[in-house]
């Protein structure tokens, strides 16, 4: 889940504790009259309908308890799942040369194509380490591409650079990028990286 | 806050999952006749349906909730200096970000290198694409507007936009460049 997401969620939840914490509080202290405040937490009313519900009862609380087991589960998912649930782009064949059907085929390993941009874009002057992830599909690729940038480097040039690699990459496997997002770390330009 | 938001998050999963399975498997052999397993749901209804919300424990359990509430909610609505900053890039290299620690690095190295200041602490902030960045420096009193421009050119080498803030402040060294 993006940070953004996690704030929202956390937002709402702080939101809810403090409308039930003040309700809670408004009841206790009389806010509602005294009656309410002098009222058992289960009233007697809601044990009747408890009762009266029979077997509708025992399934209403089943379901509350089976969609908030969901509910975990979905966000223990949202959680734990990597890349924020996009699948990386698998290995695929290469459309045979102007639509001609040809008697091989040609498989392109995503792996191969992720080392050869990170190779690609170490080449450029100035950028110390690349790591690059490929995700979605042929149709719909998605780059995102980590660099360890020297603190002396000329970022445009840099980024007129790996715009070039990434064009390259794209034109070699007959790719269609859909969008590129990099993130750039300066590092000092006496540091070197193992 | 990002890593604990996410360990938060994970909590409330698994006690979302906790507490709604056996919350639905308890219900279920109840409504089947048998006694709770796990839980001493009987002991917890029996306390419910005897407890006054004017209870002392009553309304210290339920200023807890809303303290907490409070807490959590001033907690991320509280605003935060973003991780990433953006940058320009060129036509086809897609989306560019600086990693905002990387930049006050940066500049803590560049100032302290071009200048005659002996330390400097540096703290980037973004506000509706305006970079403000606040320096504070150990060097003599006069040299805050060669700091300032030295400051400047490193940002707006790094893509800063124009209207990017610089706010200096100079604690006078003890030695005398």
């Amino acid at each position: 889940m993006t940070d953004s997401a996690n704030r929202g969620l956390w937002l709402v939840v702080g939101l809810i504790l403090m409308a039930m914490g003040g309700v809670g509080l408004s009841f206790s202290f009389g806010a509602w009259g005294e009656g309410a405040a002098h009222a058992t937490i289960i009233t007697h009313t809601v044990v009747r309908w408890w009762r009266e519900g029979s077997w509708k009862s025992f399934a209403a609380a089943a379901f509350i308890g089976f969609a908030f087991l969901v509910l975990g589960l979905l966000l223990l998912w949202r959680e734990l799942v990597p890349h924020q649930g996009r699948a990386r782009l698998d290995d695929f064949v290469l459309p045979p040369a102007g639509g001609v059907p040809s008697r091989g085929e040609t498989v392109v390993r995503a792996a191969s194509l992720s080392h050869g941009l990170e190779g690609d874009l170490e080449s450029i002057p100035g950028v110390e380490r690349a790591l690059v992830g490929l995700f979605g599909t042929t149709e719909h690729l998605a780059v995102r591409a980590r660099l360890r940038v020297l603190d002396t480097a000329d970022l445009e040039e840099v980024s007129r650079r790996a715009a070039e690699a990434m064009a390259r990459m794209a034109r070699t496997a007959s790719l269609r990028t859909e969008d590129a997002e990099v993130t750039v770390s300066l590092v000092a330009s006496g540091t070197r990286v193992g | 806050m990002r890593a604990f938001n996410r360990l938060l998050g994970m909590a409330m999963g698994l006690a979302l999952v906790g507490a709604g399975g056996f919350c639905a498997l308890e219900v279920v052999l109840a409504a089947f006749g048998h006694a709770f397993l796990v839980l001493p749901a009987s002991a917890y209804l029996r306390a419910l349906r005897t407890t006054p919300w004017s209870a002392t424990p009553t309304r210290a359990i339920v200023a807890a909730v809303a303290a907490a509430g409070l807490l959590l909610f001033v907690a991320e609505a509280w605003p935060r200096r973003p991780r990433l900053v953006r940058i320009p890039a060129s036509d086809g290299a897609g989306q560019w970000w600086l990693r905002r620690t990387s930049i006050e690095s940066h500049l803590r190295r560049h100032v302290v290198g071009v200048t005659p200041a002996q330390r400097a602490r540096v703290r980037l902030g973004v506000r509706k694409q305006r970079w403000q960045a606040r320096i504070r420096t150990v060097a003599p009193l006069h040299l805050r507007p060669e700091i300032e421009e030295v400051a400047r050119q490193g940002l707006v080498r790094l893509g800063a936009p124009e209207a990017t803030t610089i706010r200096v402040r100079v604690a006078r060294s003890r030695r005398v460049a």
